[in-house]
């Protein structure tokens, strides 16, 4: 933890080991107790580019379309999530 | 979910006529790009480190996924599947990216690209800032580590699944995510020079 952050931060904040130093200029402050906490939020902020959707939409129409596999075949194997 | 069964048998194959203005995928693959294409793009984009790449990726990566539709036999998850192509397409591209020796100059506005709709110029510039605080943590631990942290902040995996996507049993991925952790805390909190 950056200490020259730590002096104005409540005990309660203190207890988060991630503190995005950016957000100290604001009045929110995000407080992460893990990593995948972190990592979690910062996808939530990331979308996929719009294009990639059209540039697929074109490259599939020069694919042939996928093979329509039997019914039975994948019941034996279908695994429900 | 709709059963990946009924995905399979009515992946409408249509194709938009030429000349149709909007761009649009077939109903039933669509369905599966709406569903996994945030956590693949995501995905690609903090392994790759470089959000053009990772567009790249998460196109072909799609691609893929469409032609192989037909031999998903559901032994693991649809997720799982479609992550361990993701992963497999990304060393792929990095493999070739190193033996090109492309440098990785990251312009700082390419990265504008990636970010959210979001209003306030201010968390504009905090998501940025900290996504870039993150994507330079995750390049500085080893591969391993990178990847599991990836994985396990993906809620809709598990321990298990994470376990065979990175061809290991559950406990290593424990052990191994302790110490990725750890890494990540000391890595993220150094100060920056």
């Amino acid at each position: 933890m950056n200490p020259e952050f730590s002096k104005n931060r409540s005990p309660q904040k203190q207890n988060a080991p991630y503190q995005d130093r950016a957000s100290m200029n604001v009045k929110r402050e995000l407080n992460f107790q893990s990593p995948e906490e972190l990592i979690r939020f910062d996808a939530s902020q990331v979308t996929p580019p719009e294009s990639i959707k059209a540039r697929l939409s074109q490259s599939m129409q020069q694919q042939s379309p996928p093979k329509k596999t039997s019914w039975w075949s994948w019941l034996l194997f279908w695994k429900k999530e | 979910m709709e059963s990946l069964a009924n995905l399979q048998q009515n992946v409408d194959t249509s194709i938009p006529a030429p000349g149709e203005e909007k761009a649009s995928l077939p109903e039933g693959f669509a369905r599966i790009y709406a569903e996994h294409s945030r956590g693949v793009y995501y995905l690609a984009l903090r392994i790759l480190g470089n959000p053009t790449m990772a567009e790249d990726a998460t196109h072909d990566i799609f691609l893929k996924i469409y032609q192989k539709l037909d031999q998903f036999r559901g032994r693991s998850s649809f997720r799982t599947w479609i992550y361990r192509i993701t992963i497999n397409h990304c060393k792929n591209v990095q493999q070739t990216w190193h033996q090109r020796k492309m440098i990785n100059n990251v312009d700082d506005a390419i990265w504008e690209q990636s970010e959210g709709h979001l209003d306030d110029p201010l968390r504009v510039l905090e998501t940025k800032e900290l996504g870039q605080r993150i994507q330079r943590t995750l390049d500085a631990l080893p591969e391993e580590y990178r990847l599991l942290l990836l994985l396990i902040a993906d809620e809709k995996l598990s321990y298990e699944q994470i376990a065979e996507l990175t061809e290991q049993n559950v406990d290593a991925v424990r052990g191994k995510l302790y110490r990725a952790r750890k890494a990540f805390h000391s890595e993220f909190n150094k100060k920056e020079s």
